[in-house]
């Protein structure tokens, strides 16, 4: 009895919250005439592509999600190297400024973005100016921005599961003649990956959802825009045009949800592991 | 490879394992501040890449925030050819602003209702009343309300403005409530809801992997003893999930204070009722130019955040010191 009741509150919690997701891909299906009337059901009995159509008809469309998926992926697969390196190094050696640089990780959590991209803008102004490929309106940019801001998190996830490794395991494949190679990637690696899969996601949402580095970078070059940006610039709640909204959405939606499946299994244990104490 | 997959050698395993190897100066001890054998230089080379990124784009731009919030630097116009450092003015006339103080109450309202009310309060009611189920139920649950959290912004952004919409939105109609304008009459309100519905996720999750560590038999134990849900979770539950409650809410309370995703959905208004310090910093700096301001708003925000993490940090502190 008492399981019933959980479970019926779990569930409704669960439809509210997928509620306004099921009205997106809805109002993505339903043709322009059911979307406006006063009176919207629930269903639809005339799903429709056109709305689809015409957002993939926005000039660009599909060049704006191939730069997006082009940062995100670069800056999930960067990432997870970068913070692998550190997160061992920090973890297994003791430097003297060890707990100083983990501090600076901590602080950095907490500096509120908005404020960072002005003399960010600068930064990548003239560093674009010295090195061509990560200058202002270039993918470059983003990559890099993102990069550095999914860091402090990552490392400090994965340091928990580096942790978590007994040193006996590298001791012992030491001893068994592995190359400090082969127990970076071949033992390491592998037992950390539930950390890896959370930080992905992790890097994957904030890479894949950015306006804001997006917004200020990359001003001139469209043909750099990146999708979330663009998204704002073509559709406006205002035209009414909701159809074309929703199946504008739920195409930016797909590779996040994509993403995710992918890793799903390992991302919940992951999560736990990271905060152990 | 085939050597090292096998479980390790129990001899050499417990060579550096135990407390004894401590107090020997030999190898066991050097092996144990360096247990991957790294030596000192490739450990720096692996930590250098993140160090580098992380100060340059993080420590460095915050430094200039610092710098910016004593001048008077503006985006354009003679301030911005020419920036005169003003000292603390910024400062004064902040603290002195109306626009500031009721912004800084409005985004404490945010964190308190959304993320220590509303994600950490809703995630651990789902996680508890989830806890002993493996089936499809809890998968399903799962799935649907990490949906919320991996959305894209500006996607839940037009979400929310569809559902709460005063002429066409959805709410209204299932309500039976038409005209009634969610975003005008009751804006940070509906800013706090987005929230919770957005980030309840990550409160779930933690607090999910967190009771496991919650032995059965202990709960049972205290149920056959007649302690109550309430009892339960004090006495029974709480002492052993608090460092993930704190970690939580630290991270939470952090991520919302910052969160500028509620701009979206109401640009700061009606009248900057919903004006957040994220939203106000973005208005004051980027549209309206005035760069030194701004700058100085941020890193009051940044004090404020450091207070918050100060506060959690000491109370984790304190745990540790009673455990002891």
């Amino acid at each position: 009895m008492r399981r019933r009741v959980a479970d019926t509150v779990a569930i409704l919690v669960a439809l509210v919250t997928v509620f306004p997701i099921y009205w997106m891909v809805l109002s993505a299906l339903k043709p322009t005439g059911e979307i406006l009337s006063a009176d919207p059901r629930p269903w639809t009995l005339h799903p429709t592509l056109d709305h689809f159509r015409s957002a993939l008809g926005v000039s660009g469309f599909g060049r704006y999600f191939l730069n997006s998926l082009v940062v995100a992926l670069a800056v999930v697969a960067l990432s997870a190297l970068v913070a692998f390196l550190a997160a061992v190094a920090l973890t297994r050696y003791r430097f003297r400024t060890r707990s100083t640089i983990l501090v600076l990780f901590l602080i950095a959590q907490m500096v509120p973005v908005e404020a960072l991209s002005i003399p960010l803008f600068f930064q990548i102004r003239d560093l674009g100016r010295t090195v061509p490929g990560v200058g202002l309106n270039t993918l470059g940019s983003l990559v890099l921005v993102q990069l550095a801001f999914s860091l402090p998190f990552a490392i400090w996830m994965l340091r928990g599961f580096v942790a978590a490794v007994p040193p006996e395991v590298e001791e012992a494949a030491t001893m068994d003649g592995a190359s400090r190679f082969t127990i970076l990637w071949r033992i390491l690696f592998p037992l950390i990956a539930p950390g890896l899969a959370a930080t992905s996601v992790f890097s994957f949402i904030t890479a894949w959802n950015d306006f804001l580095f997006a917004k200020t970078f990359i001003i001139s070059a469209t043909e750099n825009q990146t999708l979330p940006a663009a998204l704002l610039v073509f559709f406006k709640p205002d035209e009414n045009d909701w159809g074309g909204i929703m199946a504008a959405s739920t195409l930016m939606t797909v590779p996040v949800l994509v993403f995710f499946v992918f890793v799903r299994r390992r991302l919940v244990s992951g999560l736990g592991g990271a905060v152990k104490d | 490879m085939a050597r090292t997959t096998s479980p390790p050698d129990p001899t050499t395993a417990g060579a550096g394992g135990s407390a004894t190897g401590r107090d020997d100066p030999g190898t066991p001890l050097a092996r144990r501040a360096d247990a991957a054998g790294l030596g000192r230089a490739r450990a720096g080379g692996f930590v250098l890449p993140g160090l580098v990124l992380i100060v340059l784009f993080l420590v460095v731009p915050a430094l200039w925030t610092i710098y910016l919030g004593v001048t008077n630097y503006r985006l354009t116009g003679l301030a911005a050819a020419d920036p005169q450092v003003v000292g603390l003015d910024n400062y004064t006339a902040a603290l002195g602003d109306e626009r500031f103080r009721s912004s800084l109450w409005l985004t404490l309202q945010f964190v308190l209702g959304s993320a220590v009310i509303g994600q950490a309060g809703l995630g651990f009611a789902i996680a508890w009343s989830l806890r002993d189920r493996h089936g499809p139920v809890r998968r399903v649950v799962e799935a649907l309300v990490l949906l919320a959290w991996i959305l894209p912004s500006s996607v839940v952004a037009f979400l929310w403005i569809a559902l709460l919409d005063r002429d066409a939105g959805t709410l209204n109609a299932l309500l039976g409530t038409p005209g009634m304008a969610w975003l005008l009459d009751h804006p940070m309100l509906s800013v706090i809801l987005f929230n919770t519905w957005r980030g309840t996720a990550f409160s779930m999750m933690l607090y999910g992997a967190a009771l496991q560590n919650v032995p059965p038999s202990h709960l049972e134990t205290a149920r056959l003893a007649g302690a109550s849900t309430w009892q339960q979770l004090r006495d029974v539950v709480f002492p052993r999930i608090r460092g993930h409650v704190l970690t939580n809410l630290l991270l939470i309370s952090l991520w919302t204070f910052n969160d500028f995703t509620p701009f979206l959905i109401t640009a700061g208004g009606p009248e900057q009722r919903s004006e957040i310090l994220p939203v106000y910093v973005f208005k004051i700096a980027l549209s309206g130019g005035e760069l030194g301001f701004g700058a100085a708003i941020s890193f009051l925000m940044l004090l404020i955040n450091l207070v918050i993490a100060l506060v959690y940090l000491r109370t984790l502190g304190q745990r540790r010191e009673a455990r002891r």
